[in-house]
């Protein structure tokens, strides 16, 4: 097949190169992707970097520092930019939850993060010195206790045919664990069904849900494995190329995710299987399958309407395959210990942060209770788990202390494990200021295609905004939480309310 | 070709193949609400206003883009549709300048809309200028509701010109032209298609200004 240039890459090239991007480069790059320029310039007036100007101080903004002291912390980085004529801001997720709070000096295009930060760092950055310690990687001590996802891969699997790699996966009961939980064997079955020449598998490691940084350590310390994973599903479901898409923002990854690629192609691991390491858009919907598609093929990352599913209609229109980045990681695992070996250890990782000894990614098998990973983390008298991400729930203790944390239990109560964050709150902390965070996050992060979502995100935020502050209007909420759940188009709307609403029902006495 | 029996409020309707379950409602005399489906572009499931229930299915669907299947059976109406319809018709009359849009009048008071209940705007669009660039048209995108129908009607829906480009995320999107341009720069060439089909009046020829002003230019 013809090989495409992409328009992101091709943008990002002009960026590093000039440092800023003129309409007459936009221009040219439309042409060599083969899109129109109004497309192209659709991209730079959506995806952040390409708008990226000068020097700014961002105070990452996630759920766990929003419990805690987030308001004075960007009271403090505000007063200190205003000193230095920096502009200051705030800059939602990069997977540091466990080690925050975290700090982005932003250069344009590039920037360094730094965590943990304090008030004095902020005054150190003020003063021209560092305001932490610089946090490109995760630390290695992150993860927690080992286990077969956390050991650096050896020697990779060699593909076993698809019939025995798809029934291995499906007596595997292997689910999608970017957070939907759909059987894995469906999708591989459904791309391998069509009869289309040209499939593509496409990695999803556009890890953006706040809480979640588990994809972030398998892309930076085990990229292989994912890598291995990918060119199995690949070579099962008749795909000739493989592009993997890492979030944005993940410098560090996206350079461990390529380096092993790299190696891997030297080594004749792919045998023939085109690959590409992609840098993501930048943003949270990016991560939404058919918003990523449009987004490789150089377009705002907005949600398609589904009919038809990426396995029927996905990349350029071709069946494409696309899995979340531990989830290739575990059909890695299978092929090479088997189905029945990986049921008996049922392997999840779980990225635990918050009000515990020991945050960090956490390879549990499926189905421990909820109060025994809070032993293992070491949490102590917590009150609320933030269970998912931002598009999760707030799981009451000790309520729930025996709740399974498995693919089906949590959902007799309206909650999921998710993608597998768990993000700990003691009774010292602010779940309102949380909520507050996470219905901000959605507001932001919402693309503007469809009405519900990118009118009714801004007065959820609102809404609790007000709530925190005395005026209750429990009735709004609910009109907006059916309006976004019902009528939004894409997951990102549907579950902007759920936090909330989990907080109004199960919390509503710590309410004030 | 075999008609296709579908159930739509109860009654028993003929669809045709491949038709959408809005046009198909239609024809039986049933309209739903929609502001972004237009026959000529091919802007659909935006405004979610035409959402409908369908038994098997967890949520409800966008009829302007669900073509009909036989055996299905469609609700167009419930109480639950009419408050999240009544939402985001409150939220886009709060948020946008609708006062010349007389069917979005329409479905405010058949839902009850209360618009003010939501307190103050928050998107911005109400303070957006009026652009006037050019001898043709003016826009007025303090009453766009980002709908589409003109920028599809400009690429690849009808003219395939490509002048008009859309900007920005969440609240603060909305239409622009390629690299920012006036019209005329930016290659359009004025046929009008996207005045056609705005339902708004945000687009408004300066022609019909001048005649409403009782004078001939």
């Amino acid at each position: 097949m013809n090989r495409r240039s992409l328009l992101l890459p091709l943008l990002d090239e002009v960026l590093e190169r000039r440092g800023g991007l003129e309409p007459a480069d936009v221009e040219g790059t439309a042409r060599a992707a083969g899109l129109p320029p109004a497309v192209a310039w659709e991209a730079v007036r959506f995806y952040p970097r390409y708008q990226a100007r000068g020097v700014r101080w961002l105070l990452v903004d996630e759920p766990v520092v929003r419990g805690r002291n987030f308001e004075k912390l960007l009271d403090a980085l505000e007063r200190a930019a205003g000193r230095a004529g920096v502009e200051p801001g705030t800059v939602f997720g990069y997977g540091l939850e466990a080690v925050g709070p975290a700090l982005v000096v932003e250069d344009g295009p590039s920037r360094r993060v730094y965590a943990p930060v304090d008030a004095a760092g902020i005054e150190r950055l003020a003063a021209g010195g560092e305001p932490g310690p610089e946090a490109e990687l995760l630390p290695r001590e992150l993860a927690r206790g080992g286990g077969w996802l956390l050991e650096e891969a050896g020697k990779l699997p060699a593909f076993p045919g698809a019939d025995e790699l798809i029934s291995a996966v499906r007596e595997a009961g292997l689910r999608g664990l970017g957070g939907a939980l759909f059987p894995t064997w469906r999708k591989l079955e459904a791309v391998r069904a069509q009869a289309s020449e040209v499939k593509y598998v496409v990695v999803n490691g556009d890890e953006s849900e706040p809480g979640n940084f588990k994809d972030r350590w398998l892309m930076e310390r085990n990229p292989r494995l994912v890598w291995a994973g990918a060119a199995l599903a690949a070579r099962a479901v008749g795909a000739g190329e493989v592009i993997f898409y890492v979030r944005g923002e993940y410098d560090g990854a996206l350079a461990r995710v390529e380096a092993a690629r790299a190696g891997l192609e030297k080594e004749g691991y792919f045998d023939g299987l085109k690959t590409q390491t992609f840098r993501g858009g930048g943003l949270y919907i990016c991560g939404e399958e058919s918003a990523l598609l449009e987004s490789i093929e150089g377009k705002r990352a907005e949600p398609r309407l589904k009919p038809p599913y990426p396995a029927e209609a996905g990349l350029f229109g071709r069946p494409t395959l696309v899995q979340n980045v531990e989830t290739l990681a575990h059909i890695a695992l299978i092929a090479a210990r088997g189905a029945a070996a990986y049921r008996e250890r049922a392997p999840k990782l779980f990225s635990i942060s918050g009000d515990v000894e020991l945050p960090g990614v956490y390879e549990l098998p499926l189905g421990t209770p909820l109060d025994r990973v809070l032993e293992l983390a070491g949490a102590k008298k917590p009150r609320a788990v933030l269970m998912g991400g931002a598009a999760g729930t707030f799981v009451k203790l000790p309520e729930s202390a025996g709740l399974p944390l498995d693919y089906d239990a949590p959902r007799a109560g309206g909650d999921s494990i998710g993608p597998g964050a768990l993000m700990v709150f003691d009774e010292t902390r602010d779940l309102w200021a949380a909520a507050e965070g996470v219905a901000a996050f959605f507001a932001h992060e919402s693309c503007g295609k469809c009405f519900p979502c990118s009118l009714g995100t801004p007065h959820l935020q609102a809404l609790v905004w007000r709530w925190r502050r005395g005026e209750r209007r429990r009735e709004l909420l609910e009109k907006l939480f059916l309006a976004l759940e019902q009528g939004s188009l894409c997951g990102l709307g549907q579950a902007a309310p759920w936090a909330v609403r989990s907080l109004l029902e199960r919390f509503e006495e710590v309410a004030r | 070709m075999s008609r296709v029996p579908v159930v739509i409020n109860g009654v028993l309707v003929e669809a045709e193949p491949g038709e959408t379950i809005l046009n198909a409602a239609r024809r039986a005399g049933v309209e739903i609400p929609t502001i972004c489906h237009h026959e000529r572009t091919g802007t659909k499931g935006l405004c979610r206003l035409c959402v409908v229930e369908m038994a098997g299915r967890g949520r409800p669907e966008p009829a302007c883009a669900t073509e009909v299947a036989a055996g299905m059976v469609v609700n167009t109406e419930s109480e639950e549709l009419a408050a999240l319809r009544r939402t985001v018709l409150e939220l886009v009359a709060l948020e946008t300048n609708v006062e010349h849009d007389d069917g979005l009048a329409g479905w405010l008071e058949k839902y009850g809309a209360d618009p003010a209940r939501w307190g103050e705007p928050l998107a911005g669009r109400r303070a957006r200028q009026t652009i006037r660039d050019n001898a043709f048209y003016l826009r007025e995108y303090d009453k766009c509701y980002n709908c589409r129908r003109c920028l599809d009607a400009c690429g690849e829906g009808i003219q395939g010109v490509w002048a008009l480009a859309f900007a920005g995320r969440g609240a603060e999107a909305g239409v622009t032209t390629v690299f920012d341009l006036t019209l005329a720069e930016a290659g359009c060439v004025f046929c009008g298609n996207c005045v056609q089909v705005c339902p708004t009046g945000a687009l408004v020829p300066l022609e019909e200004i001048s005649l409403a002003a009782g004078g001939l230019l």
